[in-house]
């Protein structure tokens, strides 16, 4: 459905050009979830942004990515908005700071489905208010972001990320900063959306991937490092990251990962993870691995592993 | 060591536009932190952890109750009192990020705690040092803002200020909220090693019940102001008392990373 090819994001900087998306393999099948893992810098949310062509203006982008056989990076500008939101949706991440404050719900609701030209009857925000899970859809509806709780927000947010009816749907940490309980509730929704669409998942909480995905890639200093079957991913990674990355987790043994993520500036050469790798040998240091498929839908980017 | 007694707070009109009554945030909170244990406490955004635990440290006054700090009255502090419950009893803040002074040096925001306490320079810088190596960090972070270290390292930092001037009670609240899991880990590994070597208590306050469990010795859960439960760690885990806890937990079980269910 959607296959992406050696993607890159890359930003002049005064310390010299930078790539916090680079050469990103992937591709997502229909109505299936794909979920991306990793810290907080690793780049998940560019890459999410730039299949929206959502970037700022000075970033280069090269690569191919082609929706259902049509390459949409070299679009214009006026044939992007044909694709996002109809083609892509996409949930911000923290609907505090996302939606509009000064407008009601059904203002921005009504904005949404106005611009891709879908009927935007009351009765159809209700259902989709209604298909979050949203009580009392049309009091909801003339409040303000302000006067509804976090999870209500996220929720919304989501109401607005399918209004459109999109075939992908981009959820960019949908459950960042919430208890654990609404938490629950909102990855119980989520699931119940997947048979409808296929979802790009982007979370760095393990817990919310483990419970929604199908297949799960790494991402660690912009390049993908593994990317396998949820299921198997979970019971037994196969990169030095991910199974430290999972050691970390409070559920397992919480062992950290020794020393810090690199810098844009100062990637390590060779493989970017050998300095903090128990793995790492002398061709780890000099030589720069690639995505390798080792098993049926398994790929892993590593000299150690593959 | 710490007793709170019957502690109540509210938030006045004037705080919440439109609304006349006061918020209650706390309500009737008795608990005893003893020596070198880990207290936890518990629950979801908005049920008051973070206003308990200003309270313990003087940074709100509550409207009732006592706190008792080594058998000393430290509810409503004087100048001596405030300057004695400093030197016992340090917090660290939710986002370290913003808890550091962005136009502050990171030497001056370690630093300053030890200048309060009138130590001379000499000392200070020491002292400083001494402290950066605790946290695993080097002296070429001394000279730079917060901006320009990661979040990980700027928390590090603030436990080094907060351990500074050898407390017996550390207040970590949602330390590692902000954080990925494998900088959590590190974090969590550090406060470990500093409260065996410094013999420390820890009150440690979290929505995470998971690490919770992992780190305390005792539970203190919180709802809307209340305290509903408080006991052993295992026997919150394995035997919970009240509805609420034991909503807390299924969801937590129900989230686990082996509960793997999608389609």
């Amino acid at each position: 459905m959607l296959s992406i090819r050696d993607l890159k994001v890359a930003f002049e900087s005064p310390q010299g050009p930078i790539t916090p998306v680079d050469s990103v393999d992937m591709d997502i099948l229909d109505k299936e979830t794909f979920t991306i893992i990793g810290e907080s810098g690793c780049g998940k949310s560019l890459l999410a942004n730039s299949l929206l062509g959502l970037l700022p203006r000075d970033a280069k982008v090269c690569g191919k990515v082609h929706m259902d056989g049509k390459e949409i990076l070299s679009l214009k500008e006026k044939e992007w908005r044909k694709i996002r939101g109809n083609k892509i949706g996409l949930v911000f991440q923290n609907p505090s700071a996302s939606l509009n404050p000064v407008f009601t719900m059904h203002n921005q609701l009504y904005e949404t489905l106005k611009y891709s030209n879908k009927p935007s009857s009351r009765d159809k925000m209700v259902s989709l208010l209604k298909k979050t899970g949203i009580k009392n859809p049309l009091r909801r509806l003339s409040q303000y972001p302000h006067q509804l709780s976090g999870g209500m927000k996220q929720r919304f947010a989501i109401a607005l990320g399918i209004a459109t009816d999109p075939e992908i749907l981009i959820a960019d940490e949908p459950t960042n900063g919430l208890d654990v309980t609404v938490k629950l509730k909102i990855v119980e929704m989520l699931s119940k959306l997947h048979a409808e669409r296929s979802i790009l998942l982007i979370t760095h909480d393990l817990n919310v991937a483990s419970n929604l995905s199908d297949k799960i890639a790494v991402m660690y200093a912009g390049e993908l490092v593994e990317i396998a079957p949820a299921k198997s991913f979970f019971e037994k990674p196969i990169h030095p990251y991910s199974s430290q990355l999972l050691a970390s987790h409070p559920e397992k043994e919480m062992i950290p990962i020794p020393g810090f993520t690199p810098q844009l500036t100062q990637r390590p050469h060779g493989c970017r993870f050998h300095p903090r790798c128990a793995l790492a040998c002398r061709k780890c240091k000099t030589e720069h691995p690639q995505l390798e498929k080792i098993e049926e839908e398994r790929y892993v980017r590593c000299f150690a592993c593959a | 060591m710490l007793e709170v007694k019957t502690l109540d707070k509210s938030y006045s009109s004037s705080t919440i536009p439109f609304r006349k009554k006061s918020v209650k945030v706390l309500e009737n909170i008795s608990f005893r932190i003893n020596k070198h244990e880990t207290l936890c406490i518990v629950g979801e955004s908005g049920c008051g952890k973070t206003t308990l635990a200003k309270c313990l440290v003087s940074l709100e006054k509550p409207d009732n109750g006592k706190i008792i700090l080594e058998g000393r009255d430290v509810t409503f502090p004087d100048r001596k009192t405030l300057s004695f419950l400093h030197t016992k009893v340090q917090m660290i803040f939710q986002n370290a990020d913003t808890s550091l002074n962005p136009r502050h040096l990171i030497y001056d925001s370690l630093a300053e705690p030890l200048r309060l306490q009138g130590q001379n320079e000499d000392k200070v810088r020491k002292r400083v040092f001494q402290l950066l190596t605790h946290v695993g960090l080097s002296e070429e972070h001394l000279h730079r803002h917060p901006h320009q270290l990661s979040g990980g390292q700027n928390q590090r930092i603030a436990i080094a200020r907060a351990i500074a001037l050898h407390p017996d009670l550390l207040i970590a609240d949602e330390i590692t909220a902000a954080l990925d899991v494998s900088v959590q880990a590190q974090i969590l590994q550090l406060l470990k090693t500093l409260k065996k070597e410094m013999d420390m208590t820890l009150l440690f306050i979290s929505h995470d019940l998971t690490l919770v469990k992992r780190i305390a010795d005792r539970v203190a859960v919180m709802q809307d102001g209340k305290l509903v439960e408080i006991n052993d760690t295992n026997e919150i885990f394995h035997n919970p008392q009240s509805p609420y806890t034991k909503e807390l937990i299924s969801s937590m079980a129900r989230l686990s990373l082996n509960s793997h269910t999608p389609k």
